[in-house]
């Protein structure tokens, strides 16, 4: 709403300029700014007739129509789009003319005016890149292109200078040398000779003697298990017997009087109540050949390395028949213990390993024998075999 | 030593150097694939695995070593590209692909040549891909000062080249980037990325300004 003062302003204004004049002002691109205070002056008389003079009151009717006519016949004309909406609320352009041509100039020019605050926002706040992303992209691209290119005929020159170095013989013997020993040495290592499968202990102990701590120990110390081939390995799983637990210089002697294995298992299961008679193991698996290797060799290097804790040593003979039992110590490698006893008769030796709850024996005559399960009957039919 | 002895050593060993050249020649296709997606430095194994084979199939096509070459350079570098897009996919072996693309590139620039090409297993007449040229949008000029201006901020140091690169040539997203450089967040590699590319614009702007100058 303009002030008293404004008004005088405007009114002498109004009669300094020629109306042509302030048409001609309108039309021009700086008459943004002239049509902003010329529509609030219209926008004042629209309201507020009565306080203009009589003389501006009828020069801006004029101007009323001066300015339909240029808004409708000059596009470019920059009209606000508020002074649009008034003129053409107003009831004589109404009459005078058909407003549609004005709606198409309002909407083009509100357009051009929200494009120009868009533009505006844009040139405050960002600066136009030189760079556009394709152009950023385009760079980065034939820099890596060339790098790689680069690389790439460096290899390039790097094998061909290979090729041409002068024949070094020596690293030519290491290299040829290398290849021989990895074509040669697993020859070698397959297709070896076999050893003994079982190093005899010698001499045999003594009936009635108690077994030098040492000896069985170092016999499975020197056994060398390595010899044992996978195939050939001979494990079954057979009951040990286990004695009674006592002092380590007790020793229990029994009479057989006949080589009667059912019967001197069942003697000695009546004689000795923490005898364990023979056990079938018929849930359990079969075990890995190779695991057991491993675990006989890792028991030979415990025997190596480790004092022995002995829990119980017997020595179990019977003078009437030639069979005798020898109990090692009984002793621990990682989490499992392990027995190590020997049924000897007519001077063949049967070797046994208990390792947790499975048994081994270890035995010549049934080399080629795979890993079975064992029940009584199958561990005397074994035994018997021998006879 | 007789001569026919020694170049008979020498073919030996050099083909003990070949065995021994380098144990990921041995490795297969997708296993290659996935290296070289995890670093750049792997597109060598890729180069000297293919490259005897690559170069004899083309030599069946045409007698002309230097081009031979650039193509295969070329064909490396378009499966480069391909491979550090997420969504590719390898609908052929390597070899060949690479055939492919290659035995491509040589009909397309010697289009009256008649070519035959014995085993048809050794290439795909499917595969067309070839390098894709955001190069050639770029005026010469203009492409000189955005180069100078990438090897000042890569020589320069720090991570803008490599946001760079990554974003704008191995298409890599916000959150991949801020991962593999250790960013916080997806947030301040963009900020970060920029304020590199403020930096580039001004140098490639300064370049170009005295370039057109001079």
């Amino acid at each position: 709403m303009l002030n008293k003062e404004e008004f005088e302003l405007i009114d002498s204004w109004f009669n300094k300029f020629e109306r042509k004049e302030i048409l001609e002002l309108l039309s021009l691109e700086e008459g943004t700014a002239f049509s902003h205070v010329y529509f609030l002056l219209l926008n004042q008389f629209f309201t507020e007739k009565s306080k203009f003079s009589t003389s501006i009151q009828v020069r801006l009717q004029e101007h009323k129509i001066e300015l339909f006519n240029l808004l409708l016949d000059n596009e470019e004309l920059n009209i606000e789009s508020e002074l649009i909406q008034h003129i053409q609320n107003d009831a004589d352009f109404q009459n005078a003319r058909s407003d549609r041509a004005l709606q198409k100039r309002a909407i083009r020019n509100l357009e051009r005016e929200s494009l120009k605050i868009r533009f505006k926002k844009l040139d405050e706040n960002e600066e136009l890149d030189f760079l556009s992303d394709t152009e950023i992209k385009a760079g980065i691209q034939k820099l890596e292109r060339d790098q790689l290119k680069e690389r790439f005929k460096k290899i390039d020159a790097n094998e061909e200078s290979n090729s041409r170095k002068p024949f070094n013989y020596f690293s030519s013997f290491l290299k040829i040398a290398a290849v021989i020993a990895i074509l040669v040495v697993p020859y070698f290592l397959l297709f070896s000779p076999e050893q003994p499968k079982i190093v005899k202990i010698d001499p045999k102990p003594k009936v009635n003697d108690t077994i030098q701590e040492q000896d069985l120990s170092s016999y499975l110390a020197n056994l060398d298990f390595n010899h044992f081939n996978e195939e050939e390995l001979v494990l079954k799983v057979a009951e040990a017997e286990t004695y009674g637990f006592g002092t380590k210089q007790e020793t229990i002697q029994c009479e057989i009087e006949k080589l009667d294995l059912k019967k001197w298992l069942e003697k000695m299961n009546d004689i000795q109540e923490r005898i364990t008679t023979i056990k079938s193991f018929k849930n359990q698996q079969d075990l890995d050949i190779i695991k057991v290797k491993d675990t006989l060799l890792a028991i030979q290097k415990r025997l190596k390395s480790v004092k022995l804790d002995y829990q119980q040593k017997y020595i179990f003979s019977q003078k009437k028949s030639e069979l005798s039992l020898f109990v090692s110590s009984d002793f621990n490698v990682g989490k499992s213990s392990i027995l190590c006893f020997s049924l000897e008769k007519n001077g063949e030796k049967l070797y046994f390993i208990k390792i947790g709850v499975f048994y081994y024996s270890i035995n010549d005559t049934n080399a080629k024998k795979s890993l079975i399960q064992l029940k009584d009957e199958d561990l005397i039919r074994e035994l018997e075999e021998i006879e | 030593m007789p001569w026919n002895c020694l170049s008979i050593l020498a073919n030996f060993t050099q083909m003990i150097d070949r065995l021994i050249i380098d144990k990921h020649t041995s490795l297969t296709d997708s296993e290659l694939i996935d290296l070289v997606k995890e670093s750049n430095e792997k597109i060598d194994l890729l180069y000297v695995k293919h490259k005897s084979y690559c170069i004899n199939f083309m030599r069946k096509m045409i007698n002309d070593d230097d081009l031979i070459q650039d193509i295969y350079h070329d064909a490396i570098i378009t499966l480069y590209e391909k491979i550090i897009k997420e969504d590719f996919q390898l609908t052929a072996s390597i070899q060949t692909y690479l055939n492919s693309i290659c035995r491509n590139q040589i009909l397309i620039r010697f289009k009256k040549i008649k070519i035959h090409v014995s085993h048809n297993e050794e290439y795909d007449e499917s595969i067309k891909d070839w390098m894709q040229d955001d190069v050639e949008h770029v005026k010469e000029t203009k492409l000189n000062s955005i180069t100078q201006a990438l090897e000042k901020i890569k020589k320069a140091g720090g991570n803008c080249y490599e946001i760079l690169k990554r974003f704008y040539y191995e298409n890599q997203s916000m959150d991949k980037i801020a991962k593999d450089l250790e960013y916080t967040n997806a947030a301040n590699v963009k900020n970060q990325k920029a304020r590199c590319q403020k930096k580039l614009n001004e140098l490639a702007l300064i370049d170009f300004e005295k370039t057109h100058v001079e």
